[in-house]
C-alpha cells in the first residue's frame, strides 16, 4: 500500500515551533498512514506533528555494540550487523547512541519509555542510556525514565493505562516546549 | 507536571471509543475481536450468522485485576468449531496458546506453554496443531496431536535454518501443514 500526502507549497517561510518528530523504518517495514490520537491530540493543540520515514521509538535499541548480547536480539545480527566482526564494529562505533554521549554537552529535555515486559528489546538499553545522559549533561533540562515493569513492545496495555501513559507524555512534551493545552 | 485536567479528558475521548477489528470467516462463522467504549480489553466473539447475536468466546477482563492478560485469536478450524487463541502477559511477546470448544464454550486440556509463536494452524479434522515457534537454535515447526504432551510434539521442520530466518505463512487449512515461505527475521524485529 502507498499513499502520497499532497502539501501546499508556500513560498514564505514557516515558523515551526512546537514539531513532534517520530518515526521507523528497519527490516523493510515502513509507518503507514493512520489514526493516532496521539497525533490528534497534539494537533489540536497548536503542535506540529511530522512522521519521516526513519526510525526513532520508544522502548528504544541504543547501545549498538552489545545488543546482540541481550534476550532475542541475536537475530538481527543480519539486519544491524554485530561488533564482533571487525568491519561491523566500527561501522557501528560510529553511529551507536550510547557511545556518542559527551560529558559537559548541554542535552535538551528527553523522556525514555520502556519496561520490563519488553522481552524483545531489553529495556537496559533505556535505562542506561536515561543514566548516563543524567549523569553527563551541561544543562538543566530533566532527563527522565517512565519505566512500568509489565510494559513492553507487544502492546498489551489497557485502554485506561494507555490514557494514562500518553496523558503523561503529553503532559512533559507541553511542560518542555511552554504549550498550554486548549 | 501541569495540564492533566485538560489533557486527560480530551485523550480519554479519542481512545475511550467502540474499536471492532476486521472479522474472519470459519465455517459460516465471524470471528472477530471488540472493545466497547468503556472496556479495558479487546474480547474474542462469535457471530454465527449475519442476523445472529455478537456471543463473547473470551473475555480478558477477569483474568487479571490490573487488566494486563490480554487474548489475542491465533486460529480457527475449517469448521468454525475449534478456537486457538493467544494468553499475553503485559506487554511480552510470549503467550501461551490455548484450545477452546467454541460452542460449549470449554477449553481442551491441550495448552501450548508461553513462548514466542509464528503461526499456529489448526488442521481441519482437528486432530492436530501445527506450529512454529522460537527455539535457541533458531525456528523449529512442530506438531501436536490433540491429546498429547506437548514437551514431546513432533518438529517436523525448521532444521538447519538459524535464528536469522523466520518461517510464516506456516500450515495451510485442510492440508498437510507445509511452510510456504522462510523470509528473514519479521515479527521479532524491534519497532
Amino acid at each position: 500500500v502507498w499513499a502520497r500526502l499532497a502539501v501546499p507549497v508556500r513560498s514564505e517561510p514557516v515558523v515551526i515551533e512546537q514539531t513532534l518528530l517520530t518515526g521507523y523504518g528497519g527490516f523493510n517495514q515502513s509507518q503507514l498512514p493512520g489514526f493516532s490520537a496521539r497525533a490528534a491530540f497534539w494537533i489540536e493543540n497548536g503542535g506540529v506533528f511530522a512522521l519521516p520515514s526513519l526510525r526513532v521509538c520508544a522502548y528504544p535499541l541504543l547501545d549498538m555494540l552489545r545488543y546482540h548480547r541481550f534476550l532475542v536480539a541475536g537475530y538481527w545480527v543480519p539486519e544491524y550487523g554485530s561488533a564482533e566482526d571487525a568491519a561491523q564494529f566500527s561501522v557501528l562505533r560510529a553511529y551507536s547512541p550510547y557511545h556518542h554521549v559527551k560529558p559537559g554537552e548541554r542535552y535538551p529535555a528527553v523522556l525514555f519509555i520502556t519496561g520490563d515486559g519488553d522481552t524483545r528489546v531489553a529495556p537496559l538499553h533505556a535505562r542506561k542510556m536515561a543514566a548516563l545522559l543524567q549523569a553527563s549533561t551541561g544543562s538543566d533540562r530533566p532527563v527522565l525514565l517512565h519505566y512500568d515493569t509489565k510494559a513492553g513492545h507487544s502492546g498489551g496495555l489497557p485502554a485506561s493505562k494507555v490514557i494514562e501513559d500518553l496523558t503523561n507524555e503529553m503532559r512533559f512534551l507541553f511542560w518542555q516546549l511552554g504549550m498550554s493545552p486548549g | 507536571l501541569p495540564g492533566r485536567d485538560r489533557i486527560q479528558p480530551r485523550l480519554t475521548e479519542l481512545i475511550k471509543i467502540d474499536t471492532v477489528n476486521v472479522p474472519f470467516v470459519r465455517g459460516g462463522r465471524s470471528f472477530f475481536s471488540k472493545r466497547e467504549a468503556d472496556q479495558d480489553l479487546f474480547v474474542l466473539y462469535v457471530r454465527k450468522g449475519p442476523d445472529a447475536p455478537d456471543e463473547v468466546l473470551v473475555d480478558p477482563h477477569g483474568l487479571s485485576p490490573d487488566h494486563r492478560v490480554s487474548v489475542n485469536f491465533e486460529d480457527v478450524s475449517a469448521d468454525g468449531r475449534l478456537l486457538a487463541y493467544g494468553v499475553r502477559n503485559g506487554g511480552e511477546d510470549e503467550v501461551t496458546v490455548r484450545l477452546m470448544d467454541v460452542d460449549s464454550r470449554r477449553d481442551l486440556p491441550d495448552t501450548l506453554p508461553r513462548a514466542r509463536y509464528f503461526g499456529v494452524a489448526l488442521t481441519a479434522d482437528k486432530s492436530a496443531v501445527y506450529y512454529a515457534r522460537l527455539a535457541r537454535e533458531g525456528p523449529r515447526m512442530f506438531r501436536h496431536a490433540m491429546g498429547a504432551d506437548p514437551a514431546r510434539d513432533e518438529e517436523v521442520f525448521g532444521e538447519g535454518y538459524g535464528p536469522e530466518k523466520i518461517p510464516h505463512d506456516l500450515p495451510l487449512r485442510g492440508r498437510r501443514g507445509q511452510v510456504r515461505r522462510v523470509g528473514p527475521t519479521g515479527r521479532s524485529r524491534p519497532q
